[in-house]
């Protein structure tokens, strides 16, 4: 019965494929849920597979990113309140509060991809879960510690950065 | 050998130390920040300080507070005409920090989403925001100078995203409502209650959701309440809904609670014991649920507050109360001397609201608004008095006379150093 399950193949950029259950890359991604929409009329006829290219995310991306969607989107593996996961207060842990602090313990230029490949899936959870790590790595550092890290330049003339501090100066 | 490592290293740090955030994202991770590193994001750069000014970024940083950044809060009014607001971590409990507030009034609408309303026995009122450092002066209303004294609420609609401020204007014999929401230039008058002011047991609006709620005694000289008097903010009509049956002889008060409106009433069983329990209205069936009966004693002369989780708070102006339902365990913590408890509740980091007219709030806008007007002025006016001020800043603060904003700070930030407000434990249940 278990074969019946229909799974996809999604390529990533570098060509590497890797399997996943439709229906879960489905609840996850809107993205991957509109690009299957379109190929199922061509594929009603079932028994081939189909293989959806990700251009834009990196094989190594795109394994976590499955690694956190079958986590959190596989229904008999979810517990909890599935849609309020990531936004638990501290006292009451949700199961998989533990995997999403340890999903987005990782460099920054893993968690920058991360960022992307959830904006480009629309995989809104996983948006929202890594867009707050990077917040969580912004918090408590100066100004040019951001600029630094985040490669931002400072487009502020001297006068204008001098206002700009003084209206907000008594939040340093 | 090492010099090769070195060089792994420095790749690698300069790797860890520069990313790239795609700028739709940019907007969406400032909103998870605390509000304090949201102000100060604005001087990174131009993109930022814009983003963090739209609408959509203000709806998103609330929603996101609401999650991550709510405390319980305490303001405090100093003699000297200042308001402390002091925050506690809402899972612990732990004190967290106390903040500066600029405002000279001596009341306190609770806190809503991140604003409050500070007015005085005038009537005259601001709606602050905390966390910005912003204020907005509410217009003015012929029933304000009618009227022997005002109240006001602050509440928040959830389909519109508007914040109303509600008034009571108290007249000798009756009582008018007046709504205005926040960011429009006027008061709609709504509703004159002529029987008698005395009918509401208390006038302190208890603020669930978009309703507002008020116990209505049986008659103005009875402690005994008949029904509760709501006003839904999301279409303003006023209603009215039962209380239960089984309490109408009881001590009456109402409260907030999970998003719920609760009801504590107390009565003695008649062999000297006092019994308190706590009822939940079910608002959209108009019918209550009876939720426990406590068994510590409830303080007496100290009204509910609000109820978090297992916790009920309790407060007069001097002390913040806190029973916690499941152990029966009492704390309290002690207002700090020359400071009085004017208001308190949830407070959530909010950067609403979005409209023109909100003014920065500095100790040039309050208390030395005199010396501001007359610069020159030998006389220092009304200043504020209080910690010392030192000389020094005094002659930096552009020829002021009296205190200055950065005077005001550094007092406050002598202050912020030292303080630490710990829980004290009163009682234990007997078991």
């Amino acid at each position: 019965m278990a074969s019946e399950k229909k799974v996809v193949f999604l390529r990533s950029s570098d060509g590497e494929a890797f399997e996943v259950s439709e229906e879960v890359i489905s609840a996850a991604s809107v993205t991957i849920k509109g690009m299957i929409d379109e190929e199922s009329p061509s594929r009603a006829d079932t028994a081939a597979t189909t293989t959806l290219a990700i251009p834009n995310v990196t094989a190594a991306t795109l394994s976590r990113v499955l690694h956190y969607v079958n986590k959190h989107f596989d229904a008999a593996a979810v517990v909890g309140r599935p849609d309020d996961y990531i936004f638990c207060a501290p006292g009451d842990e949700h199961p998989l509060a533990r995997f999403d602090d340890d999903f987005v313990d990782v460099d920054n230029d893993t968690l920058i991809d991360l960022v992307h490949a959830a904006e480009y899936l629309h995989i809104k959870k996983l948006f929202d879960l890594t867009c707050k790590a990077v917040a969580d790595k912004l918090k408590g550092r100066t100004i040019d510690q951001i600029r630094e890290t985040f490669g931002i330049v400072n487009d502020y003339t001297v006068e204008e950065e001098v206002e700009v501090y003084r209206e907000n100066s008594w939040a340093f | 050998m090492d010099s090769n490592n070195d060089d792994l290293d420095k790749q690698n740090e300069a790797m860890e130390t520069q990313i790239f955030i795609p700028q739709d994202a940019q907007g969406i991770i400032l909103a998870f920040l605390p509000g304090r590193d949201v102000v100060k994001s604005r001087s990174v750069c131009k993109f930022w300080r814009d983003c963090v000014e739209e609408p959509s970024f203000v709806d998103r940083h609330l929603n996101n507070a609401c999650r991550f950044h709510q405390s319980i809060a305490c303001f405090t009014s100093l003699d000297h005409g200042l308001v402390h607001m002091y925050t506690f971590d809402p899972a612990t409990m732990n004190f967290r920090s106390v903040e500066l507030v600029f405002s000279s009034r001596f009341n306190m609408s609770g806190p809503c989403n991140g604003l409050v309303c500070a007015y005085d026995i005038k009537g005259d009122a601001e709606v602050l925001n905390p966390t910005t450092r912003k204020h907005f002066r509410l217009p003015d209303s012929v029933l304000k100078v009618q009227s022997l004294y005002s109240e006001y609420f602050v509440g928040f609609v959830p389909s519109t995203k508007e914040y109303k401020v509600v008034s009571i204007r108290h007249h000798v014999r009756f009582l008018t409502f007046e709504i205005c929401t926040i960011g429009a230039l006027s008061w709609r008058t709504w509703r004159t209650i002529h029987e008698s002011a005395e009918l509401l047991k208390a006038t302190k609006a208890v603020i669930v959701n978009d309703g507002m709620y008020w116990l209505l005694l049986n008659e103005a000289s009875s402690h005994l309440c008949r029904e509760i008097l709501t006003l839904n903010l999301t279409d303003e009509r006023f209603s009215k809904i039962p209380i239960p049956d089984a309490v109408k002889n009881h001590n009456l008060e109402l409260f907030e609670g999970e998003g719920k409106l609760r009801l504590l009433s107390t009565h003695s069983d008649g062999s000297n014991n006092i019994v308190s329990d706590i009822w939940v209205a079910d608002l959209t069936r108009q019918d209550w649920i009876h939720l426990q009966t406590i068994i510590p004693r409830m303080p007496v002369g100290i009204s509910p507050i609000f109820q978090l989780k297992t916790k009920i708070f309790f407060g007069n102006q001097k002390r913040l109360l806190c029973v916690d339902l499941q152990d029966g365990t009492v704390s309290y913590i002690n207002m700090p001397s020359g400071e009085t408890l004017i208001s308190c509740g949830m407070f959530v980091e909010s950067f609403a609201p979005a409209v023109t007219g909100m003014v920065s709030s500095t100790a040039s806008s309050y208390g030395i608004r005199s010396c501001l007007a007359e610069p020159s002025s030998a006389d220092p006016g009304p200043s504020f008095r209080g910690a010392g001020s030192s000389s020094a800043s005094r002659g930096r603060s552009s020829g002021l006379t009296g205190w200055s904003t950065a005077d005001l700070e550094q007092s406050f930030k002598r202050t912020k150093r030292t303080t630490n407000m710990q829980w004290k434990i009163s009682k234990h249940r007997a078991s």
